[in-house]
């Protein structure tokens, strides 16, 4: 269906061609080459590894970490809209390369390093510096040069501070060791005790093992200073202020090669476009002479390439060819303008194999419904459809960004449709218009709207549900379909055909025996049952050897019966969801009215409380939309007919990341 | 009038509210945690993992949803309730219950499965439509619920 043909190319060329034809096939974009490598282990093929791409490997983590380093020194986003690369402007392919050289991003690596480097010495600093300031501050009243303290050949000195509550026990200790010993307590307040010990070496270690014990916490003398701790604050307390300074200009140097450096988004894309070139080259094999080049392209862009290597290069050959079913082909979608978008649902669950078919026109208006249906309300569409639209104009998205919105922008129309019938604009909100406007009320409520899911719920439970079953039988006829055109008729008719059967059966049965006038058809819908059942049991089972699991595995089945039907209810979701939107919103709106009563500022109270109620209820219903809508076609859908989990055409073409370029 | 239904139509709307919203708590809270695991190490990710963190908010909402309803219907945020006879109370008191109940442990276990579904973005960010749907399933039986309780709810002539 929309799965797009591919052809497998091969190209042979001149060795000297090589580069230029590289290049001709990044620009041109069409072309996914093959990693051969691991395939082809042919005598005479040469490894590539002509160039030497020292320069152009290390270059592009040089100037990706200087974007990263320069990002640190970004102004306020309002600043930053002006002075950044302006992202409309677009640059010619031919002259990225020359731009590039122009630009002496060695030398920014350089300031880059250096302004790094000193602002990670700077922050070491500041933070010995604090450990430093906070451990001297408590050691203020030592009026003792620190140097000092460090004593000499025969006397040791000792400071440090231990509980207040251990010092007379501690001091008595330590008195007792001998008489060349001097105490000086420096302070005592209810916790702790300074205290300063001088004694001759040999009571060193005894000193010491009294003052473990009772848990001394030794002053850390700070030998790179020769002063008071009084002293040496002040004198950090100079540095640190010194430091400060020194990071500002820093800083300041940093904002400013920000600002004057933005053509490194250039080089950085030019270089990643030149990695790629490097990377695909070895996926080529050569040899002495001659390389070949093996690709994926699509089927309608044969042409194309033709056109362009042949207009360039003379000597150069293309064969074509199918591909064989043992290849992993890859796989690329082509849909309408109208289901396109959906194309983002199937991506997510996994693109089909080659030989498979394309889900995504199959699921789509369900998809379409089911969205509407689930947030159900004609104000919140239009919101939706018009910001998904002015979003899609505005940014040029690429890529799944551009399919995520197109399945917005479709979703809210559906939106809009259901709640128009459903008769939900903002909830309520049209009972509140002046009389004067009432007539908007009378016109979209009474002529435009079908169904009233507050009031009476039950005919939109059953629309939901009929929409499962349509769906589920859908899912039955693809595969049913599929399986015909495989020749596998045999297997359709026994797997889908007796379920299809049954449960059909099952169906009329119940609309039979509740619809009155259709009794007499009921023993009708009876042996269709039968029949259904029958067909079941009869074909279920094939798989086993044995006759008796035969029957036995038919009869087992069966419980798929169950799953059938729990597939059905979940459907309901579809009608628990709208009418849960529906519901929010007529509470938004009784709030609203709650807050209008107020005097003066009760009008600007119930405006805010309108738009962010109504906002919240939007964001939130839409995301649930966009879920189950999804996970009805992956759980309940997709998994009657479909496998996926194909490899997607990736072709081989220029990638930027933040400038645009034109090839021409 | 405040009658003895009253009174009991209350406790239907506190039980909604109270459990289903617990409920998200607990999800949201054991998801988040997952999530800040994951941003301490690829910040980047932030948008990823705070959808996946949402998830189990949604029972506290429909516990809300169904909350809300009742009191709007009952006439009590209006200020003027309608005189409810004790056996419409219950009734009411009854229909709160799924959502109450189910809201609690769906939005508790939902939030282990959402927690486990930002570990695998973290790992392999491919594979997240189908972590998805598994976060998906456990929202299945809290709609279930809604349904329910919207259901009863309906079926209660006041």
């Amino acid at each position: 269906m929309a799965v797009c043909k591919v052809k497998k190319v091969n190209i042979f060329t001149h060795l000297e061609l090589k580069d230029k034809i590289i290049e001709e096939l990044q620009k041109a974009g069409c072309i996914q080459i093959i990693d051969v490598r691991s395939k082809l282990k042919m005598h005479g093929l040469l490894d590539f590894n002509a160039i030497n791409n020292m320069e152009s490997t290390s270059a592009l983590p040089e100037v990706k970490y200087c974007i990263d380093f320069l990002s640190n020194f970004k102004d306020k986003p309002k600043k930053l809209d002006k002075s950044l690369v302006n992202p409309d402007k677009v640059y010619d392919y031919k002259k990225l390369s020359s731009l590039f050289f122009q630009y002496d991003y060695k030398n920014i690596y350089k300031k880059c390093k250096e302004l790094d480097g000193d602002l990670k010495n700077l922050k070491n600093r500041e933070n010995h510096l604090k450990n430093l300031q906070e451990n001297l501050e408590e050691w203020k009243e030592l009026d003792i040069k620190v140097e000092d303290l460090e004593g000499t050949k025969n006397i040791k000195i000792i400071v440090g501070t231990i509980p207040s509550k251990d010092f007379i026990s501690c001091l008595e200790e330590i008195i007792r060791i001998g008489k060349e010993i001097e105490i000086i307590k420096i302070s005592l307040d209810k916790k702790q005790c300074k205290i300063m010990i001088l004694s001759i070496s040999e009571y060193y270690a005894l000193i010491k093992k009294i003052l473990n014990k009772y848990n001394i916490d030794y002053f850390k003398i700070p030998l790179e200073f020769s002063k008071t701790p009084q002293n040496i604050l002040e004198d950090i307390y100079k540095e640190l202020k010194n430091i400060e300074e020194k990071r500002e200009i820093i800083l300041k140097a940093g904002k400013k090669m920000y600002r004057e450096n933005l053509s490194l988004y250039l080089a950085f894309d030019y270089l990643s476009i030149l990695k790629n070139k490097r990377d695909i080259e070895k996926y080529i094999k050569q040899t002495g002479k001659v390389i070949i080049i093996e690709g994926w392209i699509l089927k309608k862009e044969l042409n194309k390439l033709k056109n362009i290597l042949f207009k360039k290069f003379k000597e150069l050959e293309i064969v074509f060819s199918d591909p064989k079913e043992s290849d992993d082909i890859p796989v690329a979608l082509k849909n309408n303008k109208f289901v396109e978008p959906f194309e983002s649902v199937t991506e997510l669950y996994g693109i089909p194999k080659y030989k498979e078919f394309d889900p995504t026109p199959l699921f789509a208006p369900f998809y379409f419904i089911f969205f509407g249906m689930c947030l159900s309300d004609a104000g919140y569409g239009l919101v939706i459809a018009a910001l998904s639209y002015f979003a899609l104009v505005k940014f040029k998205f690429e890529g799944m960004a551009k399919k995520f919105f197109g399945l917005f922008f479709l979703g809210g129309i559906s939106t809009f449709i259901m709640g128009a019938i459903m008769g939900s604009w903002m909830g309520d909100t049209l009972n509140f218009l002046p009389k004067n406007i009432s007539f908007i009320k009378t016109f979209l409520i009474d002529t435009i709207s079908l169904l009233d899911p507050i009031k009476n719920p039950m005919p939109l439970l059953l629309i939901s549900l009929s929409l499962g079953v349509i769906q589920i039988y859908t899912g039955f006829i693809i595969k049913f379909i599929a399986n015909i055109k495989k020749n596998k008729i045999k297997t359709g008719f026994m797997d889908q055909g007796s379920w299809l059967l049954l449960i059909s059966g099952i169906l009329l049965f119940v609309i039979a025996s509740a619809i009155g006038s259709l009794e007499k058809y009921e023993i009708i819908t009876k042996y269709i049952i039968w029949a259904g059942l029958l067909s079941v049991i009869i074909t279920q089972g094939r798989s086993n050897k044995n006759i008796i699991l035969k029957a036995a595995g038919g009869v087992l089945s069966l419980y798929n019966l169950i799953g059938y039907f729990s597939d059905i209810l979940s459907y309901s979701r579809l009608f628990a969801l709208g009418l849960s939107t529906a519901v929010l919103a007529v509470v938004v709106n009784n709030f609203v009215m709650l807050f209008k009563d107020i005097p003066i500022i009760g009008i600007i109270i119930a405006a805010l409380v309108f738009i962010i109620g109504h906002l919240f209820n939007m964001v939130i219903s839409g995301m649930g939309a966009f879920i189950h809508s999804t996970r009805l076609q992956y759980v309940e859908y997709f998994t009657k007919f479909y496998e996926g989990g194909g490899t997607p055409f990736k072709p081989f073409k220029v990638i930027t990341k933040y400038i645009k370029v034109q090839i021409s | 009038m405040i009658t003895q239904g009253i009174v009991i139509a209350f406790l239907g709307s506190a039980t909604a509210i109270g459990l289903a919203c617990s409920g998200s708590g607990i999800g949201v809270g054991i998801a988040g945690a997952a999530g800040i695991g994951v941003l301490t190490e690829e910040p980047e990710k932030f948008g990823l993992v705070l959808f996946l963190q949402a998830f189990p908010g949604t029972q506290g909402i429909y516990g809300l949803l169904v909350g809300f309803w009742v009191l709007m219907k009952t006439g009590i945020l209006g200020g003027s309730p309608i005189p409810i006879t004790l056996d419409q109370g219950m009734q009411i008191f009854f229909s709160c219950i799924p959502v109450g109940i189910v809201g609690f442990f769906s939005g508790w276990y939902q939030g282990k499965t959402a927690a486990a579904a930002i570990g695998l973005a973290a790992r392999n960010p491919e594979g997240i439509g189908k972590a998805i749907v598994m976060v998906t399933m456990v929202e299945t039986y809290a709609v279930f619920s809604l349904l329910a309780s919207l259901l009863l709810f309906n079926g209660i002539t006041l």
